[in-house]
């Protein structure tokens, strides 16, 4: 699947962001454990990575720095 | 010369492990990861290795030794990013890392020894704090010099810390088989073996006058690897050599023969070679163009010096096209790559004519938004005859990967 925009709610904090849930459709997800981050750069946009554990499925969520947004980039249940 | 302290640093099944650490479900598990495109696993999980899955394998054969082997389809940059973040805390301990490929770096920390207390502290700080932030094991092998550091790390995977002692270092050596030293392949062991040399004890003990005779300058070097010396510095990306050349290859998913359909995959190539050449300021006088053929085991390469030095990706494929043209392909195409050489690091220059001028300020506004947008977001028509949402850039992480500089290459 390709960038799926999607709401989250995240923590900001000095040591980094932290995504807490994120809502698809009418669902909302619960993040279990943040399994992996990672950053890389679209462009002049640095995007971070997060592997994020809900419900016994895995997901990827992308937060876009420049348009402070997020999407679901990936699902494997 | 005072004692040197060096430390090898090799991560463990470093794709495969990442790949294990983002999803839970497959830690413990035979994992191979493998490229999008072509079927080629390029790090097997330490559980797959124990059934004989190996790096290079084709997935066929890997499912053939392990029929219940899970194939991850690799993500370069999440590596790439992960081996970068090392790669810092590596130099919090000393300046004098040598990023060696995307998952080994030597350090010389000799003159941080007074601040961090021994070499094993160091080691043990490493281990733990990649550990913690990245849920990765590393083997960590600590020696007087760098030929006996990787070798230490080699002899306890995974998460291993071993010590070659200056004092051990003839005992270590003694028995083991030449091939374990780094920089002695198949070909050199068998040329060895036929002089009846098996060990490292046998091989610092070998006359080298013969060894000279034999194998010519690397002879010395040969017999001073036996003997387990090594002056060779860690060079940290500063004072690394400059680059000698910014080229491009790839593999391609399904072998062509179609003349159009290399002139895409040079043109793209192309475009990759001139966008980081002119990213980094150089322009390259000579081209090469190479092509391996579907057996993999025969290529063709050939270079053409130009009157002036170019960084334009349209004169690049012009110059590759014009040796394509030179050459009779017998086989169809499984890699093409493109190369400058013989560079000058030079700016910008403004052409005298206007025609040259247009040129080159097309490029520039494409340069600039492709570094705003991403690259290939503008690009030359031709290319986009390709299938939609098909990836277009370097989609496998090249040996000479390095985290900073001309050779920090972005990796889709």
């Amino acid at each position: 699947m390709k960038h799926e925009p999607v709401k989250v709610a995240a923590i900001f904090e000095p040591a980094g962001v932290r995504p807490v849930w994120f809502a698809r459709g009418a669902r909302r997800y619960a993040v279990e454990q943040t399994t992996y981050t990672w950053q890389d750069r679209q462009g002049a946009e640095t995007r971070l990575h997060f592997t994020i554990t809900s419900g016994g499925e895995l997901f990827e969520l992308t937060y876009h720095t420049a348009g402070q947004r997020w999407t679901l980039a990936a699902i494997e249940g | 010369m005072t004692q040197r302290t060096i430390m090898h640093l090799d991560m463990n099944a470093f794709f495969a492990s990442v790949e294990q650490q983002s999803n839970p479900e497959l830690r413990g598990k035979p994992i191979a990861v493998i490229g999008s495109g072509r079927t080629v696993v390029t790090t097997a999980s330490y559980e797959a290795r124990a059934f004989g899955v190996k790096t290079g394998m084709n997935t066929w054969q890997a499912r053939q030794q392990c029929p219940q082997i899970i194939f991850v389809v690799g993500n370069n940059r999440k590596y790439t990013h992960t081996s970068t973040r090392i790669i810092e805390m590596l130099r919090e301990y000393t300046p004098l890392v040598e990023v060696f490929s995307i998952d080994e770096a030597f350090l010389d920390v000799t003159g941080s020894l007074g601040l961090f207390g021994s070499a094993e502290r160091i080691a043990y700080l490493l281990k733990a704090r990649i550990r913690q932030r990245f849920g990765l094991t590393c083997s960590v092998g600590i020696a007087p010099n760098k030929l006996l550091a990787k070798l230490a790390s080699e002899m306890q995977k995974p998460d291993g810390l071993t010590v070659i002692e200056p004092g051990r270092v003839q005992q270590v050596l003694e028995r083991l088989p030449i091939k374990e030293l780094c920089g002695i392949g198949r070909k050199t062991e068998r040329q060895l073996n036929l002089l009846g040399i098996q060990t490292c004890g046998e091989l610092g003990r070998y006359p080298v006058e013969i060894l000279r005779k034999r194998f010519g300058i690397v002879g010395d070097h040969l017999s001073r690897m036996g003997r387990g010396i090594d002056d060779a510095p860690v060079i940290p990306a500063e004072q690394a050599e400059e680059v000698k050349s910014v080229g491009h290859s790839m593999t391609l998913e399904q072998d062509i023969e179609e003349r159009d359909e290399i002139l895409r995959f040079l043109l793209q190539l192309s475009e990759m070679v001139g966008r980081r050449a002119r990213r980094y300021g150089v322009r390259g006088k000579t081209v090469s163009l190479s092509i391996r053929y579907a057996d993999f085991d025969t290529w063709v390469g050939k270079q053409e010096t130009l009157p002036s030095p170019i960084n334009r990706s349209a004169d690049i494929y012009r110059a590759a096209v014009a040796i394509l043209d030179t050459l009779v392909l017998t086989q169809p195409v499984r890699l093409l790559g493109v190369k400058i050489s013989n560079l000058r690091h030079e700016g910008d220059q403004l052409p005298l004519f206007e025609e040259e001028r247009k040129k080159s300020r097309l490029v520039s506004a494409m340069d600039e938004v492709n570094n705003r947008f991403g690259d290939f977001k503008v690009s030359f028509a031709s290319l986009l005859d390709e299938k939609p949402g098909k990836e277009k850039g370097s989609l496998v992480i090249s040996p000479a990967w390095r985290p900073d500089g001309i050779r920090n290459v972005e990796v889709k």
